[in-house]
């Protein structure tokens, strides 16, 4: 038999499909709702709802400065992050004498009263890490893991291009009505022709910007031209560098953390180290040990600002502050540009005088913009929108792949053997199983309403269990309906998930409007508040799509 | 025996195979899978290393040429696993992608060795 190239970029669709399609839609999936994870983050932190109508800009001088003094005594290094429209608050974080670890602490944009802590991950800590390392954050298992998702689906992207003979005919063709498995199908090859320019960008941009995890031998091998001798310094990694590194990292934001980790892992060689501070500029001020007044930081800010429009500064970073060696690094932030901005400004602390700032080369700045266009740090809601509903359509592409070949087999009387029947319990966990996970960790964040901890267990470690929690019970609800009933167990199995999903959904609104007084027609007329009332439109048009599926689904089971 | 190889692929769609020969067959189909995609890494690594000193030798400062030779592995990559997968017959693809593999190992030692 003449084995052609198509047939062989068939067999690869096939089987990388099979195999890390349910990996690609928990990333996908995950990855599509952390384009709006600030707005997840209001909703499960009802007291971080703040207006940003009625907020006036901070004076960091008479303002930020006495509350850092009266907390943060003997600390290294302060990080000051002002409140924006995403982030309505005012956060600080510091180390201390005693411990290298982080205290960081938000506070009313307004009053300036400490904000309650926040008891739980909220999305940009639980649901952003998850889609770039899966929260398996040991010698980066996760990163990898999701970089081998990544490659196979650039490969299925491609291959699917080739073994796709009518690529334009089927770019015009949708037959919603001629039974599931064309429509099925249908659905497939629109998305996958329509969406091609989306998938493979964003596929790319997000192995691109972890570059240092998935070849992290290329600073040492470039770095070794430049200085031979480099190859054999290699220093080993010690408890006192090991710990050095962790304190930089914990002062920075809570963003600044999650962006590094999703970069660079967790080792850095000299050389990489040194890339690092060349390439982005991030250099750590050594204290010179001469006790300095602090200069005034506010008018390095309108400096800034004057030169880079008003707003330009979102993060202002103080390191060795009360050292004549200090420095105030002013971030910049990215709200206009689809390109992530990393340039900053530097003063010295002690005088107020501008010292050299960094400014990336234009090669730095080309994979800064494809960084931006990953990471979505741009104001501009409707391209936000369309991120989001590019991303869902991404998800249909790969869950309509898998329910493709499950489909076929499932049509065959009689044929549904070990691989098929364990295909339809993977689809239904893959799919409806995270989805369900997702709803769970929503409605378990209200039902403990930021306490603490309960029964022992802390509030933020509940609500992870109760995701993975949920998605193992539909796993085994799916194992258990397909292995019973190999025929027609798994048409049970996605009905009675999909009702799941729809119950979810709906307690999670109505758990919010209880426990917080926000229901729908309150954020969306009388005290509106986006962030909250799309999200609870989201649910609800979520539950009564999952509503109409079940029931579909009820109505075949039955005829 | 490349004839042979290629009849392989198309043994998993006979029905007369015995369940044991089945899952010999996909057994061995995965380890090989798995092992041709470390081979395309591999080399995809060793070629980003040295694009990456070519780049620098060509006067691209060092870190521009580490930004530039990263971004270009995953196009290696995705190209050679097609490439990889596209063979026809398993010796065939061991023949292509450890001579690829090889080559690649000996530019990087050979610019190794320049610096």
């Amino acid at each position: 038999m003449k084995d052609g190239f198509r047939t062989r970029m068939s067999l690869l669709h096939t089987w990388a499909g099979l195999i890390l399609s349910g990996l690609l839609f928990a990333i996908f999936w995950t990855g599509t709702l952390s384009v709006f994870d600030k707005e997840i983050d209001r909703w499960m932190m009802p007291h971080t709802r703040i207006h940003m109508d009625t907020v006036r800009p901070l004076s960091v001088d008479r303002e930020i400065i006495p509350l850092l003094a009266e907390r943060a005594e003997g600390a290294k290094a302060w990080t000051i992050v002002l409140p924006a429209e995403r982030r309505p608050f005012l956060t600080l974080a510091y180390d201390s004498a005693k411990s290298h670890i982080a205290q960081r602490n938000s506070f009313h944009p307004i009053t300036l009263e400490p904000l309650p802590a926040p008891n739980t991950r909220g999305a940009s800590n639980f649901i952003y890490p998850f889609h770039h390392n899966l929260t398996l954050r040991q010698n980066n298992i996760g990163a990898l893991l999701v970089g081998i998702a990544s490659m196979g689906m650039l490969c299925l992207l491609i291959s699917g291009i080739v073994i796709h003979r009518r690529i334009f005919a089927d770019f015009f063709t949708l037959r919603l009505l001629r039974g599931f498995g064309r429509a099925n199908l249908d659905i497939h090859n629109l998305t996958g022709v329509v969406l091609l320019p989306f998938t493979i960008v964003i596929t790319l941009s997000g192995l691109m910007i972890a570059h240092l995890i998935y070849f992290p031998k290329a600073p040492d091998a470039v770095f070794a031209q430049l200085n031979p001798a480099s190859v054999t310094q290699e220093r080993p990694k010690s408890k006192v560098r090991e710990a050095s590194r962790k304190r930089e990292q914990d002062v920075s934001s809570e963003n600044e953390d999650e962006i590094t980790d999703a970069r660079e892992g967790s080792r850095n060689s000299p050389a990489r180290s040194r890339f690092i501070a060349e390439s982005q500029g991030r250099v750590r001020p050594q204290a010179i040990g001469q006790p300095a007044n602090i200069a005034a930081i506010d008018p390095m800010i309108a400096a800034t600002e004057s030169e880079l429009g008003q707003g330009a500064v979102y993060m202002i970073r103080v390191s060795n502050p009360g050292d004549a060696g200090g420095v105030v690094a002013l971030r910049l932030n990215s709200d206009n540009s689809v390109s992530q901005n990393i340039d900053n400004r530097r003063f010295s602390t002690a005088t107020g005088e501008e010292l050299a700032h960094f400014n990336s080369s234009s090669t730095t700045n080309i994979f800064n913009f494809i960084a931006g266009m990953h990471y979505i740090k741009f104001t501009h809601w409707p391209l936000r929108w369309l991120y989001f509903i590019a991303g869902l359509g991404a998800c249909a592409l790969i869950a309509t792949g898998l329910l493709h070949w499950t489909q076929a087999r499932n049509q065959k009387q009689g044929s549904t053997g070990f691989n098929v029947s364990f295909m339809n319990a993977h689809n239904i966990a893959a799919i409806t199983g995270i989805i369900s996970a997702t709803g769970a960790f929503l409605v378990v964040n209200r039902l403990l309403n930021n306490r603490e901890q309960f029964a022992g267990i802390s509030s933020r470690d509940l609500e992870v269990y109760a995701f993975f929690g949920v998605w193992l019970a539909c796993l085994l609800h799916a194992l258990i309906r397909v292995f019973i009933n190999k025929q027609y167990g798994y048409r049970k199995a996605w009905a009675e998930q999909c009702w799941t999903i729809a119950l979810i959904a709906i307690a999670a609104v109505g758990l919010n409007w209880i426990t917080t007084g926000d229901h729908l027609l309150k954020t969306l007329f009388t005290h509106t508040y986006w962030p909250v009332a799309t999200l609870d439109l989201v649910l609800v048009i979520s539950a009564v799509m999952a509503i109409y599926a079940a029931r579909k689904l009820s109505v075949i089971r039955e005829s | 025996m490349l004839k042979k190889d290629s009849r392989l692929s198309h043994q998993s769609k006979r029905g007369n195979q015995s369940a044991v020969s089945k899952w010999l067959f996909t057994t061995g189909m995965v380890a090989h899978s798995i092992a041709i995609c470390l081979l395309c890494y591999l080399s995809s690594g060793q070629l980003v290393n040295t694009t990456g000193a070519l780049l620098y030798h060509m006067g691209m400062p060092w870190t521009d040429a580490v930004v530039v030779t990263s971004m270009l592995g995953f196009i290696y990559l995705v190209l050679i696993l097609l490439w990889a997968f596209s063979r026809n017959g398993v010796l065939r693809t061991w023949l292509n992608v450890s001579s690829l593999t090889g080559f690649s190992i000996f530019m990087a030692w050979i610019i190794g060795a320049l610096a």
